[in-house]
């Protein structure tokens, strides 16, 4: 009876196990979906954009982030088809969508709501399906970029599909839009630091988020704007986004105050996302400070810290060629159950592969990995040699 | 007549009284031509109503197990990276991530580990975000790269978000 209870308990566990360890529990995902409704057409806002295509829509429970801002998204600005292309633009009032799309598209999404993912012979559908009908390539493409959605979480399944049709003229199609919308954004970068300051200044959170973006290095030198950034990274009233970025860049600055600034403000902190921006801008400061690499240790080892905290501090780990950076990454790839934690361990050990030991070990974990990511770097860090 | 042991199957012919509370048991039992009934008196220590809750609670264990290792199969997770599976050196390739999650970031490294575009950088593609069907953020990045004439293959295209979610892809160079 002992043994029956034993038995009990232990497949509890790794019941309850599996599904707090898995893949899918830490996204908020459904496992199953509610049964798939059609979805009314949305008023458009931007009136000059055609109509969006009603297409069958697979309810989900999703928590948002509580640091995810909730506004709604800007709409992107329409961009013209190729005119050297041989997609043909979206007319002004579009016909119908192909049924056969609106098929494809349906069980697409069937298939993400049910499993969380699309399966790879659904995205060929699709992608033959593109390659050999012009309009349905056009409106997808118009989905893809200037639908409210952009598609919703089908988007990187259809964006492969497009890739995966081998269609040379829909994929350039498909990076001229691309190009476009980063043309679009650069357009809107005030050029000399004279004008960012002043952008920063403004108050336009769109504008002021560009610019700390594509803050240049010799822009981080600048007094005005690392008290700026300094401001923002610490104003917890700032939105979380330009805070974010403002943190980012403070990894990015020369001036080595800044490793302080970000070390006080980490300390401070008790957001988890936060303190996990606040070590990946560390990971970005270099190797000389030892404050910084104690940092990361101690958070790895932390089990009290949330899982985004201890991948960011393992991350930043991969810069360290010490051999106590080489055993933590090491013993993290072959103990720790969190398995993006594990992927940036075996990420950082690609620096040590030459330190004894680390050849061999990474053969023996290849052998038991289950990981297809960690075991395919394995396989190709094992067959290659140093440049 | 000594009794037969309950578990002797082919010999009880019928459990008379199965109570559930006390672990007694009172059984029609064959000897030969004749037929005796007998009181047993169980020497385990749980009672049938608790080992009826107990195999319940073992098979409930065992769905949860087989459910939660479908999923843990089945399931992506986020970020998603949409890249081709292969492309020739010298020319630009389109690559997208996808994540419920803002702070995206992608990097693409040479298969000596050299970074060759790291969305980060000043001038790097800005994240849009969006929301799903629902509602809910969705955030996604979209990056033209050039690749190397001298680039060694396969690269690895890495997205990595807010929450420190990382996932990977290889592009073969033909």
């Amino acid at each position: 009876m002992r043994g029956w209870l034993i038995l009990i308990a232990v497949s509890a566990l790794f019941g309850f196990l599996a599904i707090g360890l898995g893949g899918g529990a830490d996204v908020s995902e459904p496992l199953l979906a509610e049964p798939i409704r059609p979805a009314s057409p949305e008023p458009d806002a931007n009136p000059g954009s055609p109509p969006e295509p009603v297409l069958p829509v697979a309810t989900v429970n999703q928590t948002p982030h509580p640091l995810a801002t909730q506004t709604p998204a800007a709409r992107v600005p329409s961009v013209q088809a190729d005119p050297a292309g041989k997609i043909p633009p979206v007319p002004e009032n579009p016909a119908p969508l192909d049924p056969e799309l609106v098929s494809l598209l349906a069980e697409m999404r069937e298939r993400l709501a049910a499993m969380g993912t699309v399966p790879k012979e659904a995205v060929l559908d699709l992608a033959d399906h593109l390659a050999a009908n012009r309009d349905s390539a056009a409106r997808v493409l118009h989905l893809m970029f200037e639908a409210s959605t952009g598609l919703g979480r089908l988007r990187p399944f259809v964006f492969q599909a497009v890739l995966d049709s081998k269609d040379q003229t829909l994929i350039a199609d498909l990076q001229n839009r691309i190009r476009e919308k980063s043309a679009a954004a650069m357009r809107r970068l005030p050029a000399t630091l004279e004008g960012k300051r002043t952008a920063l200044a403004s108050g336009d959170e769109k504008i002021q988020a560009l610019v700390v973006k594509n803050l240049k290095k010799s822009d981080l030198r600048d007094t005005d704007v690392l008290e700026w950034l300094k401001s923002v990274a610490e104003d917890t009233s700032e939105s979380w986004k330009l805070r974010r970025l403002a943190i980012h860049a403070l990894g990015r600055t020369p001036d080595l105050n800044a490793t302080s600034t970000l070390i006080t403000l980490f300390t401070a902190s008790a957001e988890d996302l936060e303190r996990a921006s606040i070590l990946r801008a560390l990971a970005r400061r270099g190797t000389k400070d030892p404050r910084i690499a104690q940092t990361f240790i101690d958070q790895v080892f932390d089990r009290q810290q949330s899982p985004a905290v201890r991948r960011f501090a393992v991350m930043g780990l991969k810069a360290f060629k010490t051999p106590e950076a080489r055993e933590t990454l090491l013993y993290l790839l072959k103990n720790e159950t969190d398995k993006y934690v594990r992927r940036h361990a075996m990420a950082g050990l690609r620096a040590h592969l030459e330190a004894p030991g680390i050849r061999e070990a990474l053969r023996l974990q290849g052998i038991r990995e289950k990981d297809d990511q960690i075991k395919a770097l394995i396989g190709r860090l094992l067959s290659s040699q140093a440049p | 007549m000594r009794p037969l042991h309950p578990a002797d199957k082919s010999r009880t012919v019928q459990t008379i009284q199965n109570t559930s509370l006390r672990r007694e048991r009172l059984l029609l039992q064959q000897h030969g031509n004749r037929y005796v009934v007998s009181l047993w008196k169980g020497k385990g220590f749980m009672s049938v109503k608790t080992k009826k809750l107990f195999t319940t609670a073992l098979c409930v264990g065992l769905a949860l197990t087989a459910l939660g290792f479908t999923c843990a199969a089945l399931f992506t997770g986020y970020p998603t990276i949409s890249a081709p599976d292969s492309a020739s050196a010298g020319t630009d390739i389109a690559v997208g991530a996808t994540s419920d999650c803002g702070g995206l970031r992608i990097v693409i490294k040479d298969v000596y580990g050299t970074v060759l575009f790291d969305s980060d950088e000043p001038g790097g593609p800005t994240e849009e975000e969006t929301t799903d069907e629902e509602g809910n953020p969705l955030f996604k990045l979209d990056a033209l790269f050039h690749i190397p004439e001298n680039a060694s293959g396969p690269l690895t295209v890495t997205a990595t978000d807010s929450l420190g979610r990382t996932t990977s892809k290889d592009i073969n160079l033909t």
